[in-house]
């Protein structure tokens, strides 16, 4: 789901050249929140994982270096 | 309070005519006070906010503009009559500097948050709908709180970004003086137009890129469609993961650090130490003379000679045309707890017009309120000389605004003068103290007079006639 959502995002960044005015900004607004809460939520995962795989090394070394 | 007197008071108000946007209710004016008709199809939002403790507690953490609800039985149409705190003065967000903008939208941003706590949120994300009161921006808008049920996103998001991402970006990556634009544009800085400004190297930030760039892009995109955009609702914590990221991205937008005329005028004045001392004393003497409960500094800089009399004054607005002074003045103001100077970014020579529908939704600057003093210091020879503003004007000007005025005399001899001629043919014969006085003198009295003790310099305190 959050990858569909992040390639429409995409899709549109690509193909939106034309040059017409807009007549409801509130449903492009509507629209990019749908993206934006997939892309933090991604992002808030990733960082998440990160700090896990972070803890999982500084963990090892530390145990490690009391072992030594 | 009964019944009756809410039906009269709703009944005879005059409403407050940009008071017009929202079905909740309105503002209406009764006695010179001005109050709030919340209508019945807000009753389940006011009381739900209420009982959430919403209100109580936002105006305990000074961001929302304290009220009090008047007694009185519940009508069919009239759910509640609020009298808010009344303002000393209204400001406009185009007259903000970067700082007071920043500040008013984090504001906010807490509020929205706050309210998702309680499965609520903020509906508008205007700055119109907040005022700097006691020195901080508070919300004034006490029906913007709705349930979150009702809505699939954050209804306010595009607004957010138009009123306060859009001319904070501009004015942190392109020029202070484009918080401006905001005049221009009534709902704020459109966000195609903000993106098409700023640098290219400002899609590399990803909080700039997302809330601005990739949504100016989906406006466009989606601008055009003649279906419902429909999809999922998103819940509190998605709707918070956004919220934060554009308070994150907020909190970290810096003013830009450019050279202005007058950012380091202390610095550069002409005249000494003491002379910059008698100065102060001598315009402490007038102000104590004088007592006016609310003063205009015109030209007042960074706001030293405001904060000189800050004691003496109870509410003092401090414009300037500059706005990298007035964003000093806002930090100084902030940081040493002077609560009772209000800066704005003005330009005298052309002050805010009235703007908006039929040029009634934001007033005019002296359509707003008159100060009871004036202080112009270090003002007249701009406007005289920089301007070809004949002196009468300026008179003037000055007795239609306040009845006190209290005015720096600068002669041509003086080095700041002298610099405004050095480029220019000096068209000014009647640029003299007596020419001064004379034009002062048709429209007021001269009650004090003082020269300025080591500088070519001299204050005057006179009385509208």
């Amino acid at each position: 789901m959050k990858f569909r959502i992040i390639a429409a995002g995409l899709a549109v960044i690509a193909t939106t050249n034309s040059a017409y005015a807009y007549l409801d900004p509130g449903a492009g607004s509507f629209a990019l929140q749908m993206i934006a809460a997939g892309l933090l939520a991604g992002g808030a995962s990733l960082k998440l994982y990160w700090f896990r795989i972070k803890d999982f090394f500084v963990t090892r070394r530390r145990k490690a270096s009391h072992d030594n | 309070m009964t019944t009756d007197t809410n039906s009269r008071l709703a009944a005879h108000g005059r409403r407050e005519f940009s008071s017009f946007r929202d079905p909740s209710g309105y503002l209406f004016w009764e006695h010179g006070q001005i109050y709030r008709r919340v209508l019945a199809p807000y009753a389940k939002q006011y009381d739900a906010a209420t009982s959430a403790g919403l209100f109580a507690r936002a105006i305990s953490d000074g961001r929302l503009l304290p009220f009090e609800e008047l007694p009185g039985r519940r009508e069919a149409e009239t759910t509640a009559i609020l009298r808010p705190a009344q303002l000393t003065f209204v400001s406009y967000p185009y007259e903000w500097s970067f700082d007071q903008l920043k500040d008013a939208a984090l504001v906010t941003l807490d509020l929205h948050l706050q309210a998702l706590e309680h499965e609520m949120l903020l509906k508008d994300a205007s700055a119109y709908n907040i005022q700097f009161v006691g020195g901080r921006p508070q919300l004034i808008d006490h029906l913007s709180f709705d349930f979150l049920s009702e809505y699939g996103a954050w209804p306010a998001y595009g607004q957010f970004c138009r009123h306060f991402l859009a001319p904070l970006a501009l004015m942190a990556y392109v020029d202070l003086s484009l918080g401006k634009l905001s005049q221009l544009y009534l709902d704020g800085v459109p966000l195609e137009l903000a993106a098409s400004l700023l640098p290219r190297r400002t899609k590399l930030r990803p909080g700039i890129y997302l809330h601005l760039h990739l949504h100016a892009k989906m406006q466009k995109a989606h601008g055009g469609t003649r279906k419902k955009v429909s999809g999922r609702k998103l819940s509190a914590p998605q709707l918070k993961a956004i919220a934060s990221s554009l308070r994150s991205l907020v909190a970290s937008l810096k003013p830009r650090n450019q050279e202005t005329e007058w950012g380091s005028y202390y610095e550069e004045t002409n005249y000494t130490g003491t002379a910059f001392g008698a100065k102060r004393n001598i315009v402490r003497e007038m102000m104590s003379a004088a007592q006016p409960k609310t003063m205009w500094d015109v030209g007042g800089n960074n706001g030293e000679f405001s904060r000189a009399v800050a004691d003496l004054v109870p509410n003092i607005v401090c414009m300037d045309i500059d706005p990298a002074a007035v964003i000093a003045n806002y930090n100084i103001c902030k940081r040493t707890g002077v609560a009772n100077i209000l800066p704005l970014v003005v330009d005298l020579t052309n002050p805010s017009p009235a703007i908006g529908f039929a040029n009634e939704e934001r007033a005019a600057l002296q359509g707003r309120s008159r100060p009871d003093a004036i202080l112009a210091l270090a003002l007249v020879h701009h406007l005289a000389i920089s301007n070809n503003l004949p002196l009468e004007y300026i008179a003037a000007h000055f007795a239609d605004l306040a009845e006190t005025l209290v005015i720096e005399f600068v002669e041509k001899s003086d080095s700041q003068v002298q610099r405004l001629l050095l480029n220019r043919k000096d068209i000014f014969p009647h640029y003299t103290e007596a020419g001064f006085e004379a034009a002062f003198g048709t429209r007021y009295e001269i009650e004090q007079k003082q020269p300025i003790p080591g500088a070519a310099r001299t204050l005057y305190l006179m009385r509208r006639k």
